[in-house]
């Protein structure tokens, strides 16, 4: 527990003027400390500073701070247990025409299906079954028709034929290339290091700096 | 109602449908150790008594952007010790007197901006001792890094935990620990010759 000049480092003796070491901790510093007068003298130093911080009377502004600040503050119901009923009502219609029409909205679609039923002589249901089907099997069309335009088009425009000279331009791994590799190594050493700096620097809360 | 049993988190949330009342019991709650730390950091009453001011204005402005999963001083301190951070950098500033601002020039003026420092309970020889003694530590105080200075205020001043003071000034907890034994190293540095003396 000692540190090369024989004595315990100031570091664990703030720990223990704290009470931040463990009982294991704390009891090898005490049986140190009982044969030590500098490490003793030294804890003393410690407890004395913390004892002044500590006894540092606060300090109070003026009697018209509150009235300052509040001159400059700017009441509304901004509100965060406001914000969500807020959204709300914004998409709900206010008027009776808003709410008709939003209704309307609703049933139209049905209304549709039971015309194609009453149309087609089946049921809703199975009516429904069978719009279901055509919207399938039109969007899959749809899909196939596009890829096979983009391919066709990829190619008739020589980008295909492009991509594939570049892929193959590239050198296979050889010992001329070695080098390149070893750049890009050092090269990414700091890179990495510049990454772990920014990492451990970020903020360890979502507090916001208003 | 009695405002001085309502939580933080209920206050803000009042704060945040617009009750005046809240927003004072927040500001009664929190003028004190807001301006007490600011003043510590920088010793200037006059300035700190307008960062301070800063610092509730940006807070109750931006009350809707309070995030409920923290506690309301944290967010607060956090701010405070930002903007005088901020300050000190700008200013450079390194010493000030306890004696009053540094912008005061008449005896009225340094009258007026001093700080009493000691309990009414001591005989004149302890308060002159007691002023001795608060004036070199905050001396002291004052000549330490910016960071220092808010990490060990915070904790010795404040009372708060490591954590807590790691998620107000936005460090690791191990750079916290660090900034604050590094601190108290440096302090009792420069408090060598009282020990001395003693």
């Amino acid at each position: 527990m000692t540190d090369a000049t024989g004595h315990l480092p100031y570091w664990t003796l703030e720990q223990l003027a704290e009470g931040d070491l463990s009982h294991a901790e704390r009891t090898l510093a005490e049986q140190h400390l009982r044969s030590c007068a500098h490490c003793s003298a030294e804890l003393a130093s410690a407890r004395a500073l913390i004892a002044a911080l500590e006894s540092l009377p606060a300090a109070a502004p003026s009697a018209r701070f509150a009235d300052a600040v509040m001159a400059r503050v700017v009441i509304a119901p901004h509100t965060a247990a406001a914000t969500a009923p807020a959204a709300a009502r914004r998409w709900l219609p206010r008027l009776t025409r808003g709410w008709m029409a939003a209704l309307a909205l609703l049933l139209v679609p049905f209304a549709v299906l039971m015309g194609f039923g009453a149309w087609t002589g089946v049921s809703p249901i199975s009516g429904m079954a069978a719009v279901w089907q055509a919207v399938r099997g039109w969007t899959r069309d749809v899909a196939w028709n596009l890829i096979a335009e983009g391919t066709e088009m990829l190619i008739r425009s020589g980008l295909y034929q492009w991509g594939a000279d570049l892929l193959n331009g590239i050198p296979g791994p050889t010992m001329a290339g070695l080098p390149v590799l070893l750049l890009m190594m050092l090269a990414a050493v700091p890179v990495s290091a510049w990454a772990m700096a920014r990492l451990l620097r970020a903020p360890t809360t979502g507090l916001m700096h208003a | 109602m009695n405002a001085t049993l309502v939580s933080d988190h209920e206050l803000v949330s009042r704060a945040q449908q617009g009750s005046d009342k809240a927003y004072r019991e927040l500001l009664g709650r929190y003028q004190r150790p807001v301006f007490s730390i600011i003043y510590r950091m920088i010793r200037d009453r006059e300035q700190a008594e307008d960062l301070a001011q800063e610092t509730f204005v940006r807070v109750f402005n931006h009350i809707d952007r309070y995030d409920p999963r923290y506690k309301f001083s944290s967010w607060i301190f956090k701010i405070a010790t930002n903007l005088t951070i901020d300050w000190i950098r700008r200013k450079e500033l390194n010493t000030v007197s306890i004696d009053g601002s540094r912008n005061a020039v008449t005896a009225e003026q340094i009258e007026a901006t001093s700080i009493t420092i000691a309990s009414p309970d001591e005989n004149p020889e302890e308060l002159l001792e007691a002023k001795e003694l608060g004036k070199e530590i905050e001396a002291a105080i004052g000549r330490l890094r910016p960071e220092y200075r808010a990490a060990i205020l915070l904790r010795h001043v404040e009372g708060l935990e490591y954590q807590e003071i790691a998620e107000i000034l936005a460090l690791p907890l191990g750079t916290v620990k660090t900034y604050i034994h590094r601190g108290r190293n440096e302090l009792r540095e420069q408090l060598q010759h009282l020990r001395e003396a003693a």
